[in-house]
């Protein structure tokens, strides 16, 4: 099984990301598998997603600790017996840490083998600077073991804002790829995101 | 093997007082969905029937695996209501209860919190909010089915020779701004608006103590719940936490300790970088309850003979883990951690929907056995 989570804080877009990379991937006839873990309302629509073929599971339960340690795995494997999609994306919830979730996957317990786990954070550029002083262990966790880290909502900041927060990051996670986007307004290229399958 | 010389209260208030009791002390937190699950019931079919027959469901539970020490007052989806907070109904996808987390409250109510306490806030705003007008007595009906359970589970438990830890889960003022607030919310109000925080935060402080201490009898109960999510170091730096969550918890632990009550704190993800704090607290006045996330043998040592520890036999264990290392965990936790007392055998954080049978049947057993039999 190929899986891509995709993290970040609440609000920072995930969704939208998400929704850009499943309709390149479509585009190339893949089989794609979502899976939805948000602390929040759902953001995204699993009815549009349907439609398009996909395969959206809602990850519920409780608390982040019990929700993505079994209800995951147990998640994932109805997946995998259904459907054998060419990639599950995972949108973690905004609370979480999803390095921690690759421990997870990664645990002997789980029945599962995984031939690739990538990691993409968002990161909200207009709020960053706000976030990492009240939140920096979990952001930092969030940046710390990520593939990529996707810089959005570029078109709302300044270019010395832009790089500045670069800076911060390539510093946190010196071996990331960083990516500059706005989701929202389509400003991107998914090139990076599709290498990293 | 030895035989059990302890009641169940006496074991649990010999292991939170310290001391070392004839065998570990276990106790089982969960919300009733598990619980359904582990006895073949379908948990979104007890939830039509009501609180009492969730009640029920946790008795059979209890009944099923042969009991333990420690219970408490089911944890359904009622209760929820009762503090304003949105769930989704559990369904057969979806079994487990679900908050729904939204931005109920606005800026502007951290003053009519501030001014009027968040108990009247739910019942005036927050619970319309979430659920609409009440025009069915649904909120008087709850609080009724409640107060009949506690009284029926107090009755029924006691009769079984188990112990209510404690007689309401409460959730401490800063997790349950970020609840209603949104966590992205409440966080940016962290930073623009904290004096705002802190008056809503000291109001909801002195009203759980006003309305919860006298409610906590210390000779029905042992302690009194206290659950806290997100202020830990997993989230949130430490000048944030010294700020805005220390302090009123200190206040809480501090009068209700002088009511000889212990509070229970159910501390989720992982606080390391906190535990030292927790020294400071009045000695056996808190049970610190991990979930798995925090390192429990690093923080029995820095509280060793100070705060009783339960715990940690976590949700990835209970629901992917086999038995034999079910057993062999509980054994690390009884000889590592309650190796002088002071420890209570207690699920990481609550019993997962996931949880195998198999893997529950092994932590009561090893619980029970392990140390009447060396």
């Amino acid at each position: 099984m190929n899986v891509m989570i995709i993290g970040g804080f609440l609000g920072s877009g995930k969704t939208t990301l998400l929704l850009n990379v499943v309709k390149k991937m479509i585009a190339q006839s893949k089989k794609i598998a979502v899976v939805e873990n948000e602390i929040g309302e759902i953001g995204i629509d699993g009815n549009y997603l349907k439609k398009e073929g996909l395969t959206v599971q809602e990850l519920f339960g409780g608390c982040i600790c019990c929700t993505l340690t079994a209800g995951l795995i147990e998640t994932l494997q109805k997946i995998e017996t259904a459907y054998h999609p060419d990639l599950v994306i995972i949108e973690a919830t905004g609370a979480a840490r999803p390095g921690d979730i690759v421990t997870t996957l990664h645990d002997d317990n789980c029945p599962l083998r995984f031939e690739s786990i990538k990691v993409v954070t968002v990161v909200d550029v207009t709020r960053y600077e706000m976030l990492i002083q009240v939140m920096e262990p979990l952001l930092t966790g969030q940046i710390q073991r990520a593939d990529i880290v996707a810089v959005n909502k570029i078109d709302e900041a300044s270019i010395k804002q832009i790089d500045r927060i670069i800076e911060c990051i390539a510093k946190l996670n010196p071996s990331a790829a960083i990516v500059a986007m706005s989701a929202e307004e389509e400003v991107y290229t998914l090139n990076p995101f599709m290498e990293l399958l | 093997m030895r035989s059990e010389t302890m009641t169940s209260k006496e074991r649990l208030e010999c292991a939170i007082n310290l001391e070392k009791p004839d065998r570990v002390p276990i106790a089982i937190l969960g919300n009733t969905s598990a619980m359904a699950g582990l006895v073949g019931e379908k948990y979104w079919e007890v939830v039509k029937k009501g609180y009492i027959a969730q009640f029920e469901t946790e008795l059979k539970f209890f009944d099923t695996y042969g009991g333990w020490d420690g219970v408490h007052a089911p944890l359904t989806s009622e209760i929820y209501y009762l503090g304003g907070l949105k769930v989704n109904p559990p369904s057969e996808a979806s079994p487990e209860i679900q908050i729904l987390e939204e931005e109920l409250a606005t800026v502007e109510d951290y003053e009519i919190i501030a001014e009027d306490g968040m108990n009247l806030f739910i019942v005036e705003h927050l619970i319309e909010r979430a659920y609409g007008k009440d025009t069915s007595g649904k909120y008087l009906k709850i609080w009724q089915d409640t107060l009949v359970a506690l009284s029926r589970s107090l009755k029924e438990y006691g009769k079984r020779g188990a112990h209510f830890i404690f007689p309401v889960l409460l959730t401490h003022p800063f997790f349950k701004l970020s609840l209603t607030r949104s966590m992205i919310k409440f966080t940016e109000d962290l930073y623009f608006r904290p004096e705002l925080v802190e008056k809503a935060l000291q109001k909801m402080t002195d009203e759980l103590i006003q309305t919860y201490s006298s409610m906590a009898d210390p000779n029905v109960y042992l302690t009194m719940g206290l659950v806290e999510e997100r202020a830990g170091g997993f989230f949130y730096p430490m000048h944030i936490f010294e700020r805005f969550w220390w302090p009123y918890t200190k206040q809480i632990i501090n009068a209700f300790w002088k009511k000889g009550i212990k509070i229970w704190l159910h501390l989720d993800t992982c606080w390391d970088k906190n535990m030292h704090y927790f020294k400071d607290l009045p000695r056996g006045s808190t049970i610190i309850d991990l979930d798995g996330t925090t390192n429990i043998f690093s923080a029995k040592e820095q509280l060793r003979n100070h705060l009783a520890i339960s715990s940690d036999v976590h949700p990835a264990l209970m629901s992917l883990g086999k038995p034999q290392e079910v057993e062999a965990y509980c054994k690390k936790l009884i000889d590592d951690v309650g190796d002088d007392g002071g420890l209570v055998l207690c699920t990481g954080c609550c019993l997962p929907v996931a949880t195998k049978k198999e893997n529950f049947e092994a932590m009561l057993k090893t619980g029970k056995t392990y140390e009447l039999s060396k």
